[in-house]
């Protein structure tokens, strides 16, 4: 079972204000979507690929599409026709999807100054995050988290924001603790700060909001091997399918798509669908080693309303959590 | 824009050809923190032209008539090189006749977005720390020309939604939805509404893990049926992403409950005459008594599953309109003395699959999930989660009041009209 979707775009726009900006721009986008699904005596496993990137069809080389769909492929046959493990608690190796959607929606929406000063309140809600809490302490001293618009080719890229300020890199987490707010100039006039041009719209005539890019856990000094021969018993999650975090960005769940038991080190078996269900803080708390690789996945952020669906990377490397609940 | 000119030169070139045309006014007045942050107006015009050439098809949109020859020029280009479309037939090419809408919404359309708005935060402001929410006014005309229909139809909606927070920053929210003056005094009372929740909310903590009754109010089992009807797409069907697929006439609820995608109920906001292939809209029911009924069809999926269009066209893959849950008999106020051990939940949101053959699914209740022992609320729970299936859901449905309300909250419903519903042996979760 599958569906397949190929999108391609090319955004022209001028911007201009009364303060003197004038901005042209044109950008070019590709994107892949699918949805598979195994089916095989009553045993059934689903999953997605989005994959986006800012330039032409190269993007099909450089995603290395037909390899990547394949694999995929065998994988969900696998995971079909795994197990269960027992619940309890496990060391956990997640691949750079998890850390992805966890920078994504752990770390950037909660570091959205429109949602910490209650402007999306109806809507996609608020944070966790206070606007005083700056130096507050969510994550292991290794956990540093970015956002960046100006990474060449990232489905995010944008070189001036909607509001025309520069765009630029954004540590929201640095050593743990909290850093820096994604800003427009609206919310940085409510904080009393500048803009870090964070401000983004879908289209030309909805208003122009706080906005992740390319949002990523950003890499240590691990390859997986070392961060997997430290392990006696855990599991290694490889990607993700069904997941939610509440309004405030806090209580989150991930449930694995292809994902195997780790014994003395080692990939025993695939396992079928691990449950996590934490808290940001203890995720990022957690975190005890951090990979060399990085790789992204793309994503269609939606928040605003009337509903602004925006392109966005998400990424990381492998990171490996000591003492997680997994069910 | 005028729609015969496009349709004749678009059917100049294809076989086939579909063409509509949706012109809308929409006023929306955004508020948070006590106070307005923007309103907007949108006057939009938009064309979305299908043609085919046998069985090659094409679709794109039009802003201005004047890039028509060039985007068709592109489109007959493109059908060159493109493969067949194997599920389509062809449009419904049978001479349809439409009925009338009979609701009436004068009052509706004079109300003034921005003196409600500052009047419904005036109310609840003294027992709230702060409040915010959304109004929407849509008047919105259709046009539509194929070779064998032609025809034209408008609906005037307002939504309305606000989320409130008391002194220990605990939401409740509400929701209205109508095209219809009837229901004028229930947008009236949306503040009263909102306040009343709110003296439900005590003895705020962390919710438990464990299987409960749950009560599902109006705007939270909307969301439920949301996620459940577009599955019953036949596009969807037909790709194996639908706990619908293979279960046309099993029984998969309680035999108490139906639902409907409702075009015909011309007091919602989606209300329509025709689909977007000149099919007379129907009621359709999806689940009945707790049977799989119906799948939603356009000309071209019936026509590959062996059965009449259900007037869902999208021409490429049908689509819900609206939803109807049929009511029951009990109140809302019986169904919550009579609860031993339970939760009711006001709303719910980010609800995601992981396995959509079978329906399993999680969503994050918010906005008011009230702990309900011996028929009293005791508590006012946070932080929990429905880690569940739809199938359990709907075959442990126990109870459905007389009392419906119509709602729409942003993109996690669709305009429906739901009772409260009442589910035993609901899985809720809760992060370790």
């Amino acid at each position: 079972m599958r569906i397949l979707a190929i999108n391609d775009n090319i955004e022209e726009g001028l911007i201009e204000s009364s303060g003197g900006m004038s901005i042209r721009h044109r950008l070019p986008k590709v994107s892949f979507f699918a949805m598979l699904g195994f089916m095989e005596g009553g045993n059934f496993e689903q999953g997605t690929i989005e994959l986006g990137y800012s330039g032409g069809y190269e993007a099909i080389d450089f995603w290395d599409l037909n390899n990547r769909v394949q694999q995929e492929a065998k994988a969900l046959k696998k995971a079909a026709a795994a197990k269960k493990i027992p619940p309890g608690t496990y060391d956990l190796v997640a691949g750079p999807e998890i850390s992805g959607i966890v920078a994504h929606e752990s770390a950037g929406h909660p570091s959205e100054a429109d949602r910490i000063l209650g402007r999306e309140m109806a809507q996609a809600g608020e944070s966790f995050i206070k606007k005083e809490d700056r130096g507050m302490r969510v994550g292991s001293d290794i956990v540093n988290l970015v956002d960046d618009p100006t990474i060449e080719h990232s489905f995010g890229f944008y070189k001036y924001d909607r509001d025309g300020v520069p765009a630029r890199k954004r540590y929201l987490y640095k050593k743990g603790l909290v850093n820096e707010f994604l800003h427009n100039r609206e919310s940085a006039g409510r904080m009393g700060e500048k803009s870090n041009g964070a401000s983004r719209s879908s289209e030309w005539d909805k208003e122009p909001l706080v906005r992740m890019s390319t949002t990523y856990i950003e890499p240590g000094e691990y390859t997986l091997e070392e961060m997997m021969e430290d392990v006696k018993n855990g599991i290694y999650m490889r990607s993700f399918t069904e997941w939610n975090i509440d309004d405030i960005r806090f209580n989150e769940k991930y449930v694995g798509r292809e994902a195997y038991l780790i014994k003395n080190g080692e990939i025993f078996e695939q396992i079928k669908r691990p449950v996590i269900e934490t808290t940001t803080v203890k995720f990022y708390s957690s975190i005890d080693a951090v990979g060399k690789d990085l790789q992204f996945s793309a994503g269609t952020c939606g928040k605003g309303d009337p509903m602004q669906g925006v392109d966005v990377w998400m990424g990381g490397p492998h990171i490996r959590l000591r003492d997680v609940y997994v069910r | 824009m005028d729609l015969n000119k496009i349709y004749e030169k678009v059917s100049r070139v294809s076989d086939q050809a579909a063409v509509k045309k949706v012109t809308s006014r929409t006023t929306q007045v955004r508020f948070s923190n006590n106070a307005i942050d923007i309103t907007n107006t949108w006057n939009e015009e938009l064309v979305t032209v299908f043609l085919a050439q046998g069985k090659k098809t094409f679709s794109f949109d039009l802003r201005d008539e004047r890039a028509l020859e060039d985007t068709l020029n592109r489109a007959v280009s493109a059908l060159k090189g493109i493969e067949e479309n194997n599920d389509f037939v062809s449009l419904n090419d049978r001479k349809n006749s439409y009925r009338t809408k009979g609701n009436r919404d004068e009052k509706l359309r004079l109300l003034n977005p921005q003196e409600f708005v500052n009047s419904f935060i005036d109310q609840v402001k003294p027992f709230f720390k702060r409040v915010g929410g959304v109004f929407y006014s849509r008047s919105i005309s259709e046009e539509i020309a194929t070779p064998f229909n032609s025809g034209s139809q408008g609906q005037f909606g307002i939504e309305f939604v606000a989320r409130a927070f008391n002194d220990k920053d605990y939401p409740v929210q509400t929701s209205f939805m109508s095209s219809s003056d009837e229901d004028f005094p229930l947008l009236e009372k949306q503040g009263e509404e909102i306040i009343d929740l709110s003296r439900n909310v005590r003895n705020i903590r962390e919710g438990e893990e464990g299987k409960f009754n749950v009560i599902f109010t109006p705007l939270c089992f909307a969301s439920i049926v949301s996620y459940t009807i577009p599955m019953a797409s036949a596009f969807q069907v037909d790709s194996g992403m639908s706990m619908f697929a293979g279960r046309l006439g099993d029984r998969i609820g309680s035999s108490i409950f139906t639902m409907y995608d409702d075009p015909l109920e011309d007091s919602m906001i989606n209300a329509k005459l025709f689909d977007d292939e000149g099919t007379p809209a129907q009621r359709t029911p999806v689940i009945e008594k707790g049977v799989v009924k119906n799948y939603l069809h356009n000309f071209s999926t019936a026509s590959k599953f062996k059965t009449e269009t259900t007037g869902n066209a999208g021409i490429i893959a049908p689509t819900p309109w609206q939803i109807s849950v049929e009511p029951g008999n009990e109140s809302i106020e019986d169904m919550v003395s009579s609860t031993k051990k339970g939760v009711m939940i006001v709303n719910t949101w980010y609800t995601r699959f992981q396995d959509y053959r079978e329906g399993v699914f999680s969503t994050i209740p918010r906005d008011g999930i009230f702990y309900i022992e011996n028929g009293e609320i005791k508590e006012t729970w946070r932080s929990i989660r429905i880690s569940d299936s739809l199938l359990n859901i709907f075959r442990n449905t126990e109870g459905i009041t007389k009392e419906t309300k119509k709602v729409k909250w942003w993109d996690e419903t669709l305009p429906t009209k739901s009772p409260y519903v009442q589910v035993a042996d609901v899985n809720i979760s809760r992060s370790r």
